[in-house]
């Protein structure tokens, strides 16, 4: 199985562009991308059972709620605003930010079965983005910004690989590309479930300030990808 | 604002809905929403293996702490003067604008008993030396500390009035002494067992449980039993605080009461009292002194013994209590506390439980109204008039059930706010092979959905010592945990901890404790 998507260098622009969105304001996004999963050598295994769940949700009832033309892209409120998306870049990704206080979360997680064909060591990997910033932090203001990508496998004993990326209270811009690797034995006939979950929290909190614009609502405006607007 | 979208790519279904394992996908999910749900930016995956020296956890106690991302730990106190079991902790004078942490040491009579510590200097004074093994704490409505031992059934009840200005009170067998010893009053009406936690009520009804584990005194012994005193004369809530320790709720005496499963048959016929029901409905049963049943005289003064004969049921070594105060807001009373069950390395696996006691309304819980339920009883005691409240009916329910990774859970705390509950790790990890360190978990409560636990837990602290102080060993845990009415800042203790000192009597090699200041929630 192999899946990869061309939306990698997008992304993190686009989170940079969001985070300059209000020159006064505290502002923060975070993004977290699966860019693409692989095997790496081994046995073959065939895979199954794709299950996919979205999660986006911010501290204030948002003032947009939005789908895309397939079901999986979510977005809400606009700041601060959550966004769970799988066909704007061709990959799952989340998205958050805020320039107000406030908080805003979004998670996917894409799960699925495999077996194996014959015994050995398989490898998988997970390619990801990831981005967590900070800007203009105000004095008064407390703010936060992580990505967190997981990849889980199954059983006992259950194998668990996490990367985590993070900005606290401190003006600073984390981003980049990663991997991880995914390594377990197999016997003939072995089945089970791997699991990557990936989420985007950011939160400003303190000192109230003028709402902003979040740039990345218009920002996927501009990238032309047409959204239903639902309530 | 939430939306949640769960499907399945229909292009590669291939059989059944979902994949092997639903609930790790829940775990997942749970650390996903740290900030949403607990208000950290992420969790802290694994107990700590990593060990500090003494010398790093003098210089700096916050060294001993991993923290979840976003929280953040500050020095209340590391005093040499500090108690080297600080346990359970009240704040003073409000907890809206606290200026003092007034606090159990629990370790024996040689050592500090109950200590204050000023949150700005981080100072200490002994308000009294003399417990042996002072555990629980709570502020009174009227104004007072009460405090209590954690030592069977010679354990003492303790009320102090002007505790800021109460310093060094000596308790010696039932004597007070001391230039502010008029300042101490020892309160005998909620009889005696191992204290543990308080459940104190704004009306003064207050709950309690005997930290017992079970087999203690021979084997098919009970633990730990639960029990209510109902003061003579309720408090009323709004009243002003008392000027003399004589006008107290709990000078005058009340009535005691011990938790017994069990309601099956209608009210008074066969009520499925016995080993096998610990959970569900049930009643109040009076402990009443110089009653006899089979042979036992029951009294106050060894509720332990009361327990047994009354056929309370009982659980593994009852410990912490904290009130549920969202329901308190609403009337309920509603409280929450721990059994801590035993997870020595290849014993038990008795990871303990949370649970949670219902007692109706606060009028309710304070009514006693009583009834006589006679009933026939085994083991030749015969046929048994019990008195029973009939104004509340009781409700023990499980919370959370404990595992490998959180175990022996001890101290809780309600967050005010968002009302998670924050359970102390007392586990035996740090002694195990791998040792590993003592967590602090953060637990959503039972929400609507149809189950009675909770919607779920993430560890989100662990502590760096897995060898411990020469006076406790066993490596530290985190003991006392209390929030300000803000829920932004969690006061605890970091219990006989690695450090400087090897002794549990105070003196120069005293291995004394560390308060620490987590803030960071959002």
């Amino acid at each position: 199985m192999h899946r990869k998507s061309a939306g990698l260098r997008a992304l993190l622009i686009l989170g940079g562009a969001f985070v300059t969105g209000n020159a006064s304001a505290t502002a923060v996004s975070a993004t977290a991308q699966l860019f693409g999963m692989s095997q790496v050598g081994g046995p073959a295994l065939t895979f199954s059972k794709d299950f996919f769940t979205q999660d986006a949700q911010t501290s204030i009832l948002g003032d947009t709620f939005a789908t895309g033309a397939a079901a999986q892209d979510i977005m809400v409120g606009s700041n601060p605003g959550a966004e769970s998306s799988w066909s704007a870049f061709s990959a799952p990704y989340t998205n958050v930010g805020t320039t107000v206080p406030g908080s805003a979360s979004s998670m996917f997680q894409w799960s699925f079965d495999y077996s194996a064909s014959s015994s050995g060591s398989v490898t998988l990997d997970f390619d990801y983005n990831y981005a967590a910033a900070i800007l203009n932090l105000t004095g008064g203001d407390k703010a936060g910004a992580s990505s967190r990508l997981d990849a889980l496998l199954d059983g006992v004993p259950s194998s668990e690989v996490e990367r985590f990326y993070f900005i606290s209270n401190a003006n600073g811009d984390a981003s980049g590309e990663g991997h991880i690797f995914l390594t377990f034995d197999v016997l003939t006939g072995q089945h089970g479930t791997v699991t990557f979950t990936a989420s985007s929290q950011g939160f400003v909190s303190t000192v109230p300030l003028p709402a902003g614009i979040w740039l990345l609502t218009s920002a996927l405006g501009a990238l032309g990808f047409m959204r239903r607007r639902i309530a | 604002m939430k939306r949640l979208v769960v499907f399945a790519a229909a292009a590669a279904l291939t059989g059944g809905a979902y994949a092997l394992d639903f609930g790790q996908k829940i775990e997942q999910q749970l650390k996903a929403s740290s900030l949403s749900l607990f208000g950290v930016l992420n969790t802290v995956n694994a107990s700590s293996t990593t060990q500090i020296t003494g010398a790093q956890a003098e210089a700096d106690p916050t060294q001993l702490v991993t923290l979840a991302p976003g929280l953040t730990a500050t020095v209340v106190s590391k005093d040499p003067a500090l108690g080297g079991n600080v346990d359970q902790m009240v704040l003073w004078p409000t907890d809206t604008n606290p200026t003092h942490l007034i606090f159990c040491n629990e370790e024996g009579a040689a050592a500090p008993g109950l200590q204050r510590v000023t949150i700005a200097t981080g100072a200490v004074a002994t308000i009294l030396t003399g417990t042996n093994r002072c555990d629980p704490v709570r502020k009174t409505p009227w104004g007072t500390i009460i405090a209590a031992e954690e030592n069977g059934n010679v354990s003492k009840v303790i009320e102090i009035i002007d505790p800021l200005n109460t310093t060094g009170v000596t308790l010696s067998g039932t004597t007070l002494s001391g230039a502010d010893a008029g300042h101490v009053a020892l309160r005998t009406a909620f009889g005696a067992l191992s204290f543990e936690g308080f459940a104190l009520f704004p009306n003064g009804v207050i709950y309690y449980g005997d930290e017992n584990r079970p087999g203690t005194g021979g084997v098919g012994a009970p633990g730990g039993s639960f029990f209510k005193f109902v003061p003579d004369t309720l408090w009323v809530s709004g009243s002003s605080a008392i000027t003399d320790l004589s006008q107290s709720p709990y000078a005058t005496g009340g009535r005691v009461f011990g938790f017994r499963p069990g309601r099956n048959g209608g009210s008074f016929s066969n009520a499925d009292v016995g080993q096998g029901n610990e959970f569900g409905r049930g009643y109040w049963i009076e402990i009443i002194n110089g009653q006899t049943i089979g042979g036992v005289n029951v009294n106050r003064s060894d509720l332990r013994t009361a327990a047994a004969a009354l056929r309370l049921a009982a659980y593994y070594r009852p410990e912490d209590i904290d009130i549920d105060q969202k329901q308190l807001a609403l009337g309920k009373v509603r409280f929450c506390g721990t059994n801590t069950g035993q997870d020595v390395q290849n014993g038990d696996n008795h990871w303990g439980e949370v649970y949670c006691i219902t007692d109706g309304t606060l009028a309710q819980a304070g009514d006693t109204t009583s009834a006589t339920q006679t009933l026939a009883t085994n083991n030749g005691a015969g046929s048994v008039p019990y008195t029973v409240l009939t104004a509340s009916t009781p409700e023990y329910q499980p919370l959370v059930i404990g595992h490998f990774q959180f175990a022996m859970m001890d101290n809780i705390a309600f967050q005010p706010g968002r009302g998670n509950l924050i359970l102390h790790e007392d586990g035996e990890g740090p002694a195990s092979v791998p040792a590993r360190g003592n967590d602090l978990w953060d637990c959503l409560d039972d929400g609507a959905d149809a189950d009675i636990l909770s919607d779920g837990c993430v560890r989100i602290a662990t502590i760096n010592d897995q060898t411990g102080a020469g006076s406790g060993g066993g490596g530290a845990e985190w003991t006392g945990g209390i929030f300000d009415a803000t829920g932004q800042h969690f006061y605890v203790s970091i219990q006989h901890a690695i450090g400087t000192g090897t002794s549990g009597t105070p003196g120069p090699t005293y291995a004394h404790g560390y308060i620490l200041d987590i803030t960071g929630w959002q």
